[in-house]
């Protein structure tokens, strides 16, 4: 069963990124209306999706006019002009960061003293913050942050956008803007991208400083592009990644190459299965035989490849991610009766862990990079589905596999956990729409460093599809 | 081996500074067994000899 390419929802919309630039190049349009597209269409979102913590419009409007100036004398720079969202967790000079909580530091609703690095970077590139977007609470709660509430699924909205990146990627689906940066800890871009019909990127742990990020877990966490498309993702990639000075994970790196050719000829992709595949429904694996069909079609070699250790992925990253957290979180222990009670649960797992069990799942973090070695010795990538299901129901949260209903965190981090666990790149990318009317999504996993075979891969696939093109049917 | 009991837990949380009600206790040590498949396995395998023990490796893994 190949997903379908649903007639009547495919796109018309604002432009993607890429596009968005090319209409600036053409004189079509300006940074000044395309940012004032963006708040009108943020507005409409947020009242459909409850996907916005706050809109930046002074600032954003500011930046627009300065925009404008830089196309009209020729002095534009890589994304001059392109609007994005900001999850709550990423700080924004001059504005408060909630990290969707009411208990986010000692001072209340103080505006953040600097920008992160990604927004300082993607400022200097031109680009120009619109919104902060809703985040599950401390990127770690449940659907229901106490203080914002649920973010709804653009494509659905009886169901959950997917977290904790929530709101970013309900905003993008829903094309009130072309771009937005997420985090992830065990899936946070690549699951609501998935669950939103977006590309997202988890790149290589340490590839993107997280400077003036709320951290949540060390060991596991980075900051995301989510976007329309690979093409899209690439540009944002290749603004954000690279050493800050702070980050002291974040070390210099060679440059970005993503290959230009319209052919995959000699990319050798591994398509494993065991705890990636055995609970996952029917139209996510069809997606990924379609996206494997794709590439192979345009000239990649399927090779085996199998990472026997990757059932443990999921709960021994979760031990790693909540123990961190749990630290993390301690100094706030004290008002832990006014958090979501979804994070006191999941993070006070951590508190239990022994130190000896910590240190063994740092150790395994390490075996299961020797199990991608010998995967990558033979293949260039990894195609995984991004997670096994459409996206989870509200109120509860629950994906649906094969007709059998299934907790949330049961499934949704599947096939992402290893990525953060190991620090691998992951790419997800839509396949197409599930029976339910749904996105599916596959994973594109590259070894360390490698982002870009895997946006490589994924335009290729989007040269040659159409799936990334769907859009909701509210947003058309 | 055996997950330790609720009450054990509680007493371990409270001993390092958390303050946790029933409902999380019950949550947190469900966790726990849920996990305890896994984290039992890794107890009891083996190291690989190529130098896991440090887990600065995995750090190393993803410097370029």
């Amino acid at each position: 069963m190949t997903p379908a390419v649903t007639p009547g929802v495919t796109p018309a919309g604002p432009p993607d990124v890429t596009d968005l630039l090319g209409a600036y190049a053409a004189g079509d349009t300006t940074p000044v209306e395309a940012v004032d597209e963006a708040l009108r269409a943020l507005e409409k979102a947020h009242a459909a999706y409850n996907c916005t913590i706050r809109l930046l419009d002074e600032r954003a409007r500011a930046a627009a006019a300065a925009s404008a100036r830089r196309w009209a004398d020729g002095t534009a720079r890589p994304l001059e002009g392109v609007p994005f969202g900001v999850k709550d967790v990423i700080d924004v000079a001059g504005v408060p960061t909630t990290h969707g909580s009411w208990n986010h530091g000692r001072d209340g609703d103080a505006p953040a003293a600097a920008s992160a690095t990604v927004v300082r970077r993607l400022e200097e590139a031109g680009a120009i913050p619109v919104s902060k977007d809703a985040t599950t609470e401390f990127a770690v709660g449940g659907p229901h942050p106490p203080r914002f509430g649920p973010v709804r699924n653009p494509w659905d909205p009886a169901r959950w956008a997917g977290g904790s990146s929530t709101g970013s990627a309900a905003a993008v689906a829903a094309r009130a803007v072309p771009c937005a940066l997420g985090t992830d800890v065990g899936g946070s871009v690549r699951l609501p991208s998935a669950w939103c019909g977006l590309t997202g990127l988890k790149p290589t742990a340490g590839a993107i400083p997280r400077t003036g990020v709320f951290p949540l877990s060390w060991t596991t966490e980075t900051v995301g592009p989510i976007a329309r498309s690979a093409r899209d993702a690439e540009r944002l990639f290749a603004v954000l990644r690279g050493p800050d000075g702070a980050d002291p994970r974040s070390t210099p790196l060679a440059p970005l190459e993503v290959p230009a050719r319209p052919d995959l000829a000699g990319l050798r992709i591994a398509v494993p299965g065991g705890a990636f595949t055995e609970l996952c429904d029917g139209a996510v694996r069809a997606g990924v035989a379609h996206l494997v069909d794709e590439l192979v079609a345009a000239g990649a070699e399927v090779v085996p490849g199998e990472v026997p250790s990757a059932g443990d992925a999921l709960p021994i990253g979760y031990q790693v991610v909540f123990t961190e957290a749990a630290t993390l979180h301690r100094v706030d222990a004290d008002r832990w009766d006014s958090y979501d009670p979804v994070v006191v649960r999941r993070i006070s797992q951590g508190i239990v862990t022994p130190a000896v069990d910590y240190l063994r799942a740092l150790q395994f973090r390490v075996e299961l990079q020797r199990e991608l070695d010998a995967v990558f010795a033979a293949a260039d990538l990894m195609v995984v589905p991004t997670c096994p299901s459409t996206a989870p129901r509200l109120p509860h949260g629950t994906v649906v596999v094969d007709g059998e209903e299934f907790p949330l965190y049961a499934a949704q981090s599947r096939s992402t956990m290893l990525g953060n666990l190991t620090g691998a790149p992951g790419l997800a990318v839509p396949t197409g729409l599930a029976p339910d009317g749904c996105p599916v999504s596959a994973q594109l996993i590259a070894p360390p460093h490698r982002e870009g075979t895997a946006l490589w891969a994924a335009r290729v696939f989007q040269e040659r599809t159409e799936h990334h093109r769907q859009a909701p049917p509210s947003a058309t | 081996m055996s997950v330790p009991p609720p009450e054990e837990l509680a007493a371990l949380a409270a001993r390092l500074g958390y303050s946790v009600d029933e409902d999380t206790v019950a949550a947190l040590h469900a966790a726990v067994v849920g996990a305890e498949t896994a984290v039992a396995r890794l107890r009891a395998r083996p190291l690989p000899a190529d130098g896991a023990a440090d887990p600065a490796h995995g750090d190393a893994w993803v410097r370029p």
